[in-house]
């Protein structure tokens, strides 16, 4: 477990390759309250009521300003340079707070509604899915090796567009081809340690590395 | 063994074809940044399928024209651009209610928010930040809140019409707000006359005076300060002098003569203090200061806990970018902001502020593009909407994300750092340094000059000895130079200068 965590990390620092808000160059960075809510947004699918969680979220932020580029309000200056440990830290406690809101403290939410958040498949493509299989009757608890590749692979597909944006988008960041991103995602979580988690788990650590990448931090 | 190759081969392409090439960027780039930008968030899935219909019908430009009115119309940039004043003067942004506003459409609660959103999003002038008259604010009424309220900031100025609750409005109050699940509060309004030199916009709010609190020793030039900084965009980097421990005991003393050390200080005993070679503001570069806090200070009169109900006169003073004294006599703060809103300088510091908001600190703006710039802040009666949106639309603001250069990137590193000696060289025109900017890059056309210019940078930082015998910045100013900010300093100076584009302005120097 330690280990996944700390592999994590060491993926979410080689895709911060620039300086935070902290210190530009050449690219804005979102700023601290901008980052709670882009995540949020991703999250507002319709049925989830944010508000009941919104404390929650601040009370991670609290004395953690600084760690996503806040400036210190005595220097009028980022108290560092560039983003941090604590800068992933906090993002993806932030994360893991609203993961845990999906059809867990919102028992109302339509299942159908989590099953699409989940995977980013259309309700059409999710019927197509269930009709497939008559005995299923939700995918997100299923594991995720059981799916099949090209449904992996849309699923992949479905989240880096949601999170990171278009092709032509991360083309500009020039960073990564976008077809390499989505062929090194799915091949990493094709692998055996991912076989016996379920289609919401693995969604959840696509969104964590997503998330911390410069193509959805920074603009 | 085939994947390997495959996912090399793939590797190789992708390594060829994105190689920084620098021009456009996609129209669904474009959008995701004019999102972020204005809103802080990603643009939704139902803008980026918009944007795809206006492709596909050739309407980009129609699509980006209603986009960006739709977002300088949304809560979220008010609220983002209410958090870029609140990071300019240095103010906490309550979070909690940051939240609260922008989920629940809670109202703001003190009065320095409501003016700041209200001058957002009315799209009224800049300027009535610090001209407007009319103060609004909601307070908790239940009686434990009392001392802590607002509207005694204002009860010297407005008088009888702080009003304390009768037990049945706090009844009725508490009722109303159980039954909407907030705390009973009631809204109050204070109007005072366009030409009353009293109040000024945001600088007589509570806000503003707490956070620039004031003291005896201190007399409003904390106040002073934040007012150069964020208006005049003058670094105001102090310059302290060495102290000795008789010379910190002695000001104790004078800051605090009842309390320190438990003896009352006579008055030949403050003579002799004044007349000691290192008292702050007997030296010339700690006058330099004085002379523009000082008369500024004056116009906020003894407001510690409560605004003055007689207006105090100051002065602004100052020296102008171009060199020039300025100094004008003022009635009051109202009068100071007035004055202030009329100085070229402001305008062309608003212009900047906004400028790094938008468009990004470490893109260089000077010359003739900031006087086309201020020029149109002016033309649009400086309403930051319309600004926004001229912006927005600017090339430097459309172009596609970039990671600079590692001579790109020292350079702003050394640039940013080089702003501190224009506190005093440029400001001050400590050694008649005036007219040389040292953020201001390439200095010069004339090679020769240059050359000279950056070997006096060296000779002040002693960087060919590793800056053991560096004179700049003096041991007494208010800035240091850490070790790591030497090393930024003299690779930069020692790589040949670059500028902000990575030219080297002068030969490399090997150290």
């Amino acid at each position: 477990m330690k280990l996944k965590w700390v592999l994590g990390v060491l993926l979410a620092i080689s895709s911060l390759r620039a300086y935070a808000a902290f210190d530009e160059n050449g690219r804005r960075y979102l700023s601290d309250i901008d980052v709670l809510w882009s995540l949020q947004s991703l999250f507002g699918y319709e049925g989830l009521n944010l508000c009941s969680i919104q404390i929650e979220m601040q009370l991670i932020q609290r004395g953690r300003d600084t760690s996503l580029g806040q400036n210190n309000l005595v220097s009028g200056q980022p108290a560092s340079s560039g983003p941090t440990q604590s800068t992933i830290a906090t993002i993806t406690t932030c994360l893991a707070t609203l993961w845990n809101e999906i059809g867990t403290r919102r028992p109302l939410v339509e299942l159908s509604a989590v099953d699409l958040f989940v995977t980013g498949l259309t309700e059409e493509e999710y019927r197509q899915v269930l009709n497939s299989n008559p005995s299923l009757r939700s995918i997100r608890n299923v594991f995720w090796s059981s799916l099949g590749q090209d449904l992996q692979g849309l699923i992949v597909a479905r989240h880096i567009y949601r999170i990171l944006g278009s092709d032509a988008r991360i083309q500009d960041y020039g960073i990564v081809d976008p077809n390499i991103l989505r062929t090194q995602l799915q091949n990493y979580f094709a692998g055996s340690k991912y076989a016996n988690q379920s289609v919401k788990d693995v969604s959840r650590e696509i969104f964590q590395f997503l998330i911390l990448r410069d193509e959805f931090l920074s603009f | 063994m085939i994947l390997k190759t495959y996912t090399l081969v793939l590797l190789l392409i992708s390594a060829i074809s994105f190689a920084q090439v620098p021009g456009l960027p996609a129209p669904e780039t474009r959008l995701e940044k004019l999102s972020r930008a204005l809103r802080g968030l990603p643009a939704s899935m139902e803008d980026r399928q918009r944007l795809k219909d206006a492709i596909k019908s050739n309407s980009t430009n129609e699509f980006f024209r209603t986009v960006t009115r739709s977002y300088l119309g949304s809560r979220f940039f008010e609220s983002k651009l209410k958090r870029n004043i609140d990071e300019l003067y240095r103010f906490e942004t309550d979070r909690r209610h940051e939240f609260e506003y922008e989920l629940q459409g809670y109202h703001p609660r003190d009065a320095l928010s409501q003016l700041v959103r209200k001058v957002i999003k009315q799209n009224l002038s800049w300027d009535e930040l610090l001209l407007h008259k009319e103060y609004r604010f909601y307070e908790n009424v239940d009686r434990d809140a009392f001392n802590e309220r607002d509207s005694h900031y204002y009860e010297g100025l407005v008088g009888s019409q702080v009003q304390e609750e009768t037990l049945e409005e706090i009844l009725r109050l508490s009722v109303a707000a159980f039954l909407g699940g907030v705390k009973p509060q009631k809204e109050v309004t204070y109007s005072f006359s366009p030409e009353d030199p009293r109040v000024a916009g945001l600088l007589t709010t509570p806000r503003f005076l707490r956070r620039y609190a004031n003291t005896a020793l201190n007399k409003n030039r904390r106040r002073a300060a934040a007012l150069f900084r964020t208006l005049l965009c003058d670094p105001m980097v102090a310059a302290i002098p060495a102290r000795t421990s008789e010379s910190e005991k002695n000001d104790l003393s004078l800051a605090f003569p009842e309390n320190h050390q438990r003896k009352l200080v006579t008055e030949s005993e403050i003579k002799e203090m004044f007349s000691a070679p290192d008292l702050h503001g007997a030296r010339a570069d700690c006058r330099a200061c004085h002379e523009k806090l000082d008369p500024v200070g004056q116009v906020f009169g003894f407001s510690a806990s409560a605004l003055s109900p007689v207006a105090a006169p100051g002065a602004l003073s100052y020296r102008s970018r171009g060199g020039e004294r300025i100094h004008i006599p003022v009635k009051g703060v109202g009068e100071l902001a007035k004055v202030m809103t009329e100085q070229p300088d402001y305008v062309s510091c608003q212009v900047k502020h906004f400028w790094r908001w938008y468009i990004g600190q470490d893109v260089p703006l000077k010359g003739k593009r900031e006087a086309e710039l201020v020029s149109y802040f002016n033309q649009v009666g400086r309403r930051p909407k319309d600004f926004i949106e001229y912006l927005v639309a600017l090339p430097e603001f459309n172009q596609k994300p970039q990671f600079l250069s590692e001579e790109q990137i020292l350079t702003r590193r050394a640039v940013r750092l080089l702003k501190n000696c224009n506190s005093c060289h440029v400001q001050q025109d400590v050694m008649g340094m005036a007219d040389w900017d040292l953020a201001d890059l390439p200095y010069g056309t004339d090679p020769g000059a240059n050359e000279f210019m950056i070997d006096m940078l060296k000779e002040a930082l002693d960087t060919r000895n590793n800056g053991k015998n560096r004179e700049m910045p003096p041991q007494d100013s208010g800035w240091k130079l850490s070790e790591d900010d030497f090393k930024v300093l003299q690779k930069w100076l020692h790589s040949g200068a670059p500028d902000f584009e990575g030219k080297k302005q002068v030969k490399e120097e090997p150290l």
